[in-house]
């Protein structure tokens, strides 16, 4: 599988090009444009093993998903019936979009909405991220990545990766993904004051070593310069 | 201080690297990582009528200083908006911003939205001017590129697209062609700039972008009288 | 005239620089800034095609979802320029047409040569998008046309078969066959698809030709902040 990354970093889009067999799974409502002969199923994006109780665990993981992580209930499952097959993928959200690999060893733990595709070798989970991540409007849950293959990321804004040794701040908002080696906590930046007015609100501090996925654009922040603008 | 805009254009962000005692202020909301030992404090800039009248713009009360409290301490700053950030070097000089474009300054530099007349510029949209001025660094961004322009004689620029400009231009708004232009062309008011001076202008404009989102807002429940 | 594009990829914008009496046409709303000397004119209509013809190409142009009314800036005794920028960010491109025919999505046209032909009423103009309120216009003759992507624009030389989600088709020449399909028909796939597979409605492109996409999808983008943005009165 080649994965090339084109229109970088404003409207990334990632080019997937597929030897016979291979699949992609995609978050639906991703794929731009793709080669008339790649094959797809739609299927929940929550994991269950075969049989009834298999589907039914697939159902309700994928449930959970989409009302706890705000991820889709279901993913496209691009196969490609040749060799040099297409398939192009974009996330809603303009900004970058980041390929990283897994294996053993390494998982990669992301940020709900920041998940765009993977190989079928990369298993999803969701991980509780904490009663105040509750407060941080980003979602309670992320994603962890592991197993072996490629992880592709989306991120508003452009994407910064920052080597982490010892120990670093980053706000909540523009996190997009880290390594699991790394631990992290959720506080408040300076005194209760800073924290309701300064806009920073809670931040995570992250401890070890390991690389931070960060974006340059925050969501909220967004919503927020627009809103006072907004006719009645 | 050391300075680094990245990702130029697309999705600009300024890093900075700060010495023992040195300080940056920036609009609240703008930090995106930083390293742990810098300290933030969180205040009204320009005392409470300065941060009512930005409020009245929709800008946030509270600015924030970060102070770093050894060398080399790292700080990543970034504006709400997809598009540029620049770096203006003022030496006792003025500027006028646009108020969303504000981002952060050093302490040397005084931001002073008192200029009211200006509120015409942008007919309501929740922008106004800020004017700054003293020595320093400003870092301004922008809603898309930014794209300077060195005026000489006189130059027309919708108001929506406009960042900066130095105070020793003169300016005018007008309406653009005759009535049926204003009422049927979408360019609401121009801004016509004479004498010579440096006039930044964003390739993009927020009006724009509010006016697409209009059908994709819901529709507030209606109240019914008993 | 020349149309010159800068600040491209991702927040391009188009510069029309204007011969002395040259002037170029672009949707209404799309200028940022110009020479002091041009002068804008809002009309519906070419000149010398007659009042009729001009108010019902206006109309047809107000139905695609285009201004109703176009501006037709000129430079008026020396040359100069006009600048243009897009609605949303992304890119714009320029496209030499040579007594051609292309088709652009309605809100990805920015600016043309006066002697282009600019049409909203052809055949498949409205179902093109199934009703989603965007448009396909035919846009016929010769000279330059500018038209931008909201994303990045990539240009992809069809040359069999290829599938592209509707709402990323920014335009194609007229020498590519098209049929719009929903996602999933011509492929092995199920009924779950059509329904939850999220892409909603695919072109499938035959033959031979150019083909621009953009990298996001207005409709995605507008729903996605739409969502967490305050309701409004109507």
């Amino acid at each position: 599988m080649q994965i090339d990354i084109e229109s970088r970093p404003s409207y990334g889009m990632a080019v997937v090009t597929l030897t016979q067999g291979q699949s992609i799974l995609a978050e639906s409502g991703s794929m731009v444009a793709m080669s008339d002969a790649v094959t797809v199923e739609t299927r929940f994006s929550g994991t269950g093993s075969g049989g009834f109780w298999g589907w039914l665990r697939a159902a309700l993981t994928s449930l959970a998903r989409m009302l706890l992580a705000g991820e889709s209930m279901f993913v496209n499952h691009f196969t490609a019936t040749g060799d040099g097959q297409q398939v192009m993928l974009a996330p809603e959200m303009v900004g970058d979009v980041e390929q990283i690999p897994i294996d053993k060893g390494r998982e990669i733990t992301v940020q709900s909405t920041s998940f765009l595709a993977s190989g079928p070798k990369v298993s999803v989970a969701m991980v509780w991220a904490g009663l105040r991540m509750i407060l941080s409007k980003e979602g309670a849950f992320f994603l962890r990545c592991s197993g072996q293959g490629p992880l592709l990321i989306n991120s508003y804004g452009a994407i910064e990766k920052i080597e982490v040794d010892g120990a670093y701040i980053v706000d909540t908002g523009h996190l997009v993904a880290f390594e699991g080696d790394l631990t992290w906590e959720i506080e408040k930046v300076g005194g209760w004051k800073s924290t309701l007015l300064s806009g920073e609100g809670l931040v995570m501090r992250f401890h070890g070593k390991g690389t931070l996925w960060l974006q340059t654009r925050n969501f909220q922040s967004l919503i927020s310069w627009l809103t006072p603008q907004l006719p009645q | 201080m050391k300075q680094e805009i990245k990702s130029k254009p697309d999705f600009a962000f300024l890093s900075l690297h700060l010495n023992n005692g040195e300080q940056v202020i920036a609009e609240s909301g703008s930090m995106v990582g930083m390293t742990t030992e810098l300290t933030m404090e969180t205040n009204m800039k320009g005392g409470l009528k300065g941060a009512l009248k930005r409020a009245l713009g929709g800008e946030s009360l509270f600015m924030n200083t970060y102070t770093a409290t050894a060398d080399n301490q790292r700080i990543d700053l970034a504006p709400a908006t997809p598009g540029d950030v620049e770096h203006l070097a003022l030496d006792g000089n003025s500027v006028l911003v646009q108020s969303g474009s504000y981002m952060s300054s050093s302490p040397g530099i005084e931001v002073d939205s008192k200029w009211a007349g200006a509120r015409g510029f942008f007919g309501g949209e929740g922008l106004f001017m800020l004017r700054c001025s003293g020595q320093g660094d400003l870092w301004i961004s922008s809603y898309g590129a930014i794209h300077a322009i060195d005026v000489q004689g006189t130059y027309v620029v919708d108001t929506g697209h406009i960042v900066a400009f130095d105070d020793s231009l003169s300016y005018e708004l007008k309406s653009i062609g005759g009535l049926k232009s204003l009422l049927f062309s979408k360019e609401g008011l121009v801004c016509e700039f004479s004498g010579q001076g440096r006039l930044w202008i964003q390739t993009r404009c927020s009006g724009s972008l509010v006016g697409f989102l209009h059908p994709f807002r819901s529709i507030k429940p209606q109240k019914h009288a008993n | 005239m020349q149309i010159e594009v800068q600040h491209s990829p991702a927040y391009a914008i188009a510069i029309a620089h204007l011969d002395a009496g040259e002037s170029v046409i672009a949707e209404g709303g799309a200028m940022v800034s110009k020479d002091s000397h041009i002068s804008v004119t809002t009309s519906a209509g070419r000149e010398g095609q007659g009042a009729l013809s001009g108010l019902m190409k206006g109309i047809k142009r107000m139905v695609a979802g285009e201004s109703f009314f176009q501006n037709s800036y000129v430079a008026e005794g020396a040359a100069g320029h006009v600048t243009f920028a897009p609605t949303l960010q992304g890119d714009v491109a320029v496209h030499e047409l040579r007594q051609g025919t292309m088709f652009i999505q309605s809100t990805s046209f920015l600016c043309s040569a006066p002697e282009i032909e600019i049409d909203a009423k052809w055949g498949g103009a409205r179902s093109f998008f199934g009703g989603e309120g965007l448009i396909m216009i035919k846009a016929s003759g010769s000279g330059p046309v500018a038209f931008n992507s909201f994303g990045g624009i990539k240009e992809i030389d069809v040359d069999g078969s290829f599938i592209v989600d509707t709402g990323h088709i920014v335009a194609f020449e007229d020498s590519l066959e098209f049929k719009v399909t929903s996602f999933g028909r011509g492929s092995r796939l199920n009924f779950k698809s059509l329904l939850l597979g999220g892409e909603g409605l695919v072109c499938r492109f035959e033959g031979h030709g150019r083909l621009w996409l953009q990298t996001r999808n207005t409709q995605g983008f507008g729903k996605l902040l739409g969502r967490q943005l305050p309701p409004r009165e109507s």
